[in-house]
């Protein structure tokens, strides 16, 4: 038997499989019922079958939500390595498209994983644009605010990421951000106007209305600074910025 | 081609859950139209397609690259692997032909015998690709089996494809034709029958024909009997026996979704394919289109098995076997 060969067997057949591609043509031909029974016996050998995160997206395409949870259970500590980087991790989470599935799938990387995956900013916008809702909510939960807050250091980066969040995951974010921590993240008008640009009307509104004019005039002088991020704001928020310096 | 991916928590959609389709069909075959490169012109590993075949019952294939490759674009966040992965373009690339032969002399000699390798790489609108085919023909002297397969009208694929419209009765693809029926090389060529605009009647057919009656004495292979996505022109098999009945220079493949969507559309053959096949079974081959993906050789060619059961032992040769060993084994 060569290196990684494995024998499944499916009633009273069997068949060698010795890799991810032979695997899913298998799990391809069988129903749901006999999928669990083929990742069940695999077990322990999917760890070395499954090289990549292509592979792991392939065989994730075929699988139902039960499977799939099932899958990345058995994958267990070696599916952080084959997820590999944070852009293969997001193209996962875009092609699941399913939150029990996206969950299960949070919950085996862990934070741990998320940690050794994520390295700034860009990463953490890439993974919240592709989860919603309660996923939205595990992945904040997984990854932490402080570490959220350690790889943004700017109002434009936390931007990067709101953007990605629907009105009351934005209230939820900046709540647990804290109201100071944000300020001290606006360092420019880029940063203020991204920011603002980022947040859905009523979560801008409360925001401006918390903001202290210190900050606001720390980064805008006058009127005039604005000019160039003008058409990012809207109107209302322009008007309740003005007010303030 | 079937290397589309299935979509989530559908399965492969032909027959019942059973582990032996993945050990492929009942009967012994030859593998008529398989591309051994993909879109990105990448070649696995020789040595997994025969594993393949010899788990399959699939004693030799008929093999050949892809003559484009799709662009991996600038907006492209991930690496595109199908035609269809992006709106991205494709251009001609003649190494495809190359990395055949590569494919062909990675493997030890006593393996050689199994594969007919078949040449495609050039641009089928620049009136400068016999120059091409030359060229690689010679470069590879007695290795070459025929040319093939020629993506000419093929929907989305000549959109996405820079440059002229290719298809079948293009004046640059003249002298290639001469030149085959010279060198006796079957054609294999994907030549749509009709447009996806107008799926109703084989708005194309005419220009098969053109060329069939210019070349009578080069020999055509019809990939997929001209079929693609959308197209869904009715008395299809009328058409093709015509076609078969007029030109003796004319064979098919039986390859594709040609199976799923004419012959077997409930899953139950055809009773008018099935007596077109008998009648013309020498002139009828089959295969997996597989565009690498070797793994799935038992499950694209045991989809034809209950076509199959109802040929008969002598069309089922042909079919199976025959037909591709006369085509393409001559040397």
């Amino acid at each position: 038997m060569k290196k990684n060969e494995l024998i499944i067997a499916v009633g009273r057949e069997k068949v060698q499989i010795s890799s991810a591609a032979e695997l899913m043509a298998l799990l391809d031909v069988l129903d749901n019922k006999k999928d669990t029974a083929v990742i069940e016996q695999a077990g322990p050998a999917l760890k070395t079958l499954i090289t990549n995160c292509r592979e792991l997206i392939d065989l994730c395409l075929l699988l139902s939500d039960e499977n799939r949870s099932l899958l990345f259970k058995k994958m267990d500590d070696s599916l952080c390595q084959t997820i590999g980087t944070v852009g293969s991790l997001a193209h996962l989470l875009a092609l699941l498209a399913d939150e029990s599935s996206e969950n299960a799938l949070l919950k085996v990387i862990g934070r741990k994983g998320l940690h050794i995956l994520i390295h700034n900013s860009d990463d953490l916008a890439l993974l919240f644009e592709w989860v919603y809702d309660s996923s939205d909510e595990l992945l904040l939960e997984l990854v932490g605010m402080n570490f959220i807050l350690e790889k943004c250091k700017t109002g434009y980066e936390v931007a990067l990421i709101l953007q990605s969040l629907n009105a009351p995951m934005q209230k939820k974010f900046l709540n647990k951000a804290g109201h100071l921590e944000i300020s001290k993240r606006i360092c420019s008008v880029k940063d203020l106007a991204y920011l603002l640009r980022a947040m859905t009307n009523e979560v801008s509104e409360g925001f401006l209305k918390q903001l202290s004019p210190e900050v606001i005039r720390k980064v805008i002088r006058d009127e005039n600074e604005l000019k160039f991020y003008r058409t990012m704001i809207e109107a209302k928020e322009y008007h309740l910025l003005i007010s303030k310096l | 081609m079937p290397s589309e991916k299935t979509p989530s928590g559908i399965k492969h959609r032909a027959g019942k859950s059973e582990i032996t389709r993945f050990n492929g069909s009942r009967y012994r075959m030859t593998d008529a139209h398989l591309h051994v490169l993909n879109f990105r012109q990448e070649m696995p590993d020789p040595q997994s397609l025969v594993r393949a075949m010899d788990r399959c019952g699939v004693e030799k294939a008929v093999i050949f690259g892809l003559p484009v490759v799709k662009i991996w674009a600038e907006f492209d966040r991930e690496a595109p692997d199908y035609y269809l992965s992006s709106d991205s373009r494709c251009y001609y690339y003649s190494l495809t032909d190359v990395m055949v032969h590569r494919f062909v002399n990675t493997l030890p000699k006593k393996q050689h015998h199994r594969f007919y390798p078949l040449f495609c790489g050039f641009n089928p609108v620049d009136k400068f690709a016999i120059r091409d085919v030359e060229r690689i023909y010679n470069m590879f002297p007695g290795f070459w089996r025929g040319i093939g397969e020629i993506l000419l009208r093929h929907d989305d694929l000549t959109a996405l494809t820079y440059g002229d419209t290719p298809r079948i009765n293009h004046k640059a693809l003249y002298p290639i034709f001469e030149f085959a029926g010279e060198k006796k090389l079957p054609v294999l060529v994907h030549h749509n029958i009709s447009s996806v605009a107008n799926p109703h009647y084989p708005v194309y057919v005419f220009e098969l024909e053109e060329v069939l009656r210019d070349f009578p004495n080069t020999t055509m292979v019809f990939a997929h009997c001209g079929i693609s996505r959308r197209i869904n022109v009715p008395f299809y098999y009328k058409m093709i026996e015509r076609l078969l009945g007029q030109y003796p220079n004319l064979h098919i493949d039986i390859s594709w979704i040609i199976l799923d969507e004419v012959i077997c559309p409930s899953g139950i053959p055809d009773k008018n394919w099935v007596r077109l096949l008998k009648k013309y079974s020498g002139r009828c081959c089959l295969g997996s289109d597989l565009v690498t993906r070797f793994e799935r050789l038992g499950i694209e060619l045991s989809r034809y098995d209950p076509l199959l059961d109802m040929l008969g032992e002598e069309a089922v040769l042909d079919i199976c076997t025959g037909t591709a060993e006369k085509l393409y084994g001559k040397q």
